[in-house]
C-alpha cells in the first residue's frame, strides 16, 4: 500500500473540518491541530491534553452546528487564559470567566445557538489561550472547578 | 544537497509561536505570517511591513502573556510602517458591561496597542487584506486595546 500522494489541508491553506455527529466522546491529540470540529447533535465529552503533552502552535476550532446537546471540553486544572464573549444583541458582554483567571473547562450549555463557536490555541508549554463568541448570555461557561 | 522535504510549522497544521519576554522592539517581515507573539513582559515597539510589500493573507496574532497583578506588566504598540494602513476595530468592556470599541469610529488607524491595563489572555489579530491590515480583538478591559 502506497503512501498517500495528495497535499494535506494545511499546505492547502485549508482546515480539516470534521463533524463531530453522534459522537459521545472525543480525546483530542496533537494530529487534530487545525482542524474544525462541528458539535452540539449529541452530547460530547471532550479531553483536552496536557498542555506540556501539546505541540505548541497547535489549534483547533470547535463550532455548534446543532443545538440539541451539552458539549464539554475539560482539560488539566488551570492551563488556560482568555476568555469567551456572550451576550444576547444590544446587550452588555458577558465574559467567560467572569475575571481573568486560569480555568479548564469549556461548556457549549443548552441554549448556545448555532455557529457559537470557541477557538483554542496551545501558546507554551502548559498553556492554551481560548477566544470564543456566543450570542446568548453565559451560555458558553469556562470554569475553573 | 537536497531540499527539505518535512513540512513546516504551517504545512503541519500549526502556528509558530514566538514568546518575546523582554525584547522591547520588533520588526515584523513577510516570514513571521501564521506566528502568535506572547507579549507584556517589557514595554515593545513593533513595526509591521509595508502592507504594500507584502501578500494577501499574512497574518500574525499578539496575545498578552505576561502580566502582573492580572493586567499585563508593559504596553506593546503595534504601528504601521506607513500611515492610515490599519482598518477594523478592537473590542473592549468588562464583564457585563456595554462594548467600547476601538477607534470609537470607523476609520483608519496607524497603530494598535495591547496596553498595560489589558489583561493576560486579551488578543489582537492583524491580516493583510489589499492596501490594508485588517484590525480585530478583544480584551475584558475597557479600552484595553486602543487604536489611534
Amino acid at each position: 500500500m502506497g503512501f498517500r500522494a495528495g497535499r494535506s489541508a494545511a499546505s492547502n491553506g485549508r482546515q480539516r473540518v470534521r463533524d463531530l455527529g453522534s459522537a459521545t466522546s472525543l480525546t483530542l491529540k496533537p494530529r487534530d491541530t487545525n482542524t474544525v470540529f462541528l458539535c452540539g447533535a449529541a452530547t460530547n465529552a471532550v479531553t483536552l491534553p496536557n498542555a506540556n503533552t501539546m505541540p505548541v502552535g497547535w489549534n483547533v476550532r470547535f463550532i455548534l452546528n446543532n443545538e440539541t446537546a451539552v458539549v464539554t471540553i475539560t482539560g488539566t486544572a488551570d492551563q488556560c487564559i482568555g476568555h469567551v464573549v456572550t451576550a444576547h444583541d444590544n446587550q452588555n458582554r458577558q465574559l467567560q470567566p467572569t475575571t481573568a483567571i486560569l480555568f479548564d473547562k469549556i461548556i457549549f450549555t443548552a441554549g448556545a445557538k448555532l455557529g457559537d463557536w470557541v477557538d483554542i490555541a496551545c501558546i507554551s508549554s502548559g498553556l492554551y489561550h481560548i477566544s470564543g463568541d456566543c450570542r446568548v448570555t453565559d451560555k458558553i461557561t469556562c470554569t475553573s472547578p | 544537497m537536497g531540499l527539505s522535504r518535512g513540512p513546516g510549522v504551517a504545512g503541519s497544521g500549526r502556528k509558530k509561536v514566538i514568546n518575546m519576554g523582554d525584547a522591547t522592539a520588533l520588526t515584523l517581515s513577510d516570514s513571521h505570517t501564521n506566528t502568535i507573539f506572547l507579549v507584556g513582559e517589557a514595554a515593545l515597539a513593533v513595526v509591521l511591513p509595508a502592507a504594500s510589500g507584502l501578500r494577501d493573507g499574512w497574518n500574525v496574532r499578539f496575545i498578552g502573556h505576561h502580566a502582573t497583578s492580572a493586567t499585563l506588566t508593559n504596553t506593546t504598540t503595534i504601528t504601521g510602517a506607513g500611515t492610515n494602513e490599519l482598518i477594523g476595530h478592537t473590542a473592549t468592556g468588562a464583564d457585563n458591561q456595554n462594548r467600547q470599541l476601538q477607534p470609537q469610529s470607523a476609520g483608519v488607524s496607524d497603530s494598535v496597542k495591547l496596553h498595560t491595563i489589558a489583561a493576560q489572555g486579551d488578543w489582537v489579530d492583524i491580516i493583510k487584506i489589499g492596501s490594508h491590515f485588517f484590525v480585530t480583538g478583544d480584551s475584558r478591559i475597557n479600552n484595553g486595546l486602543p487604536m489611534a
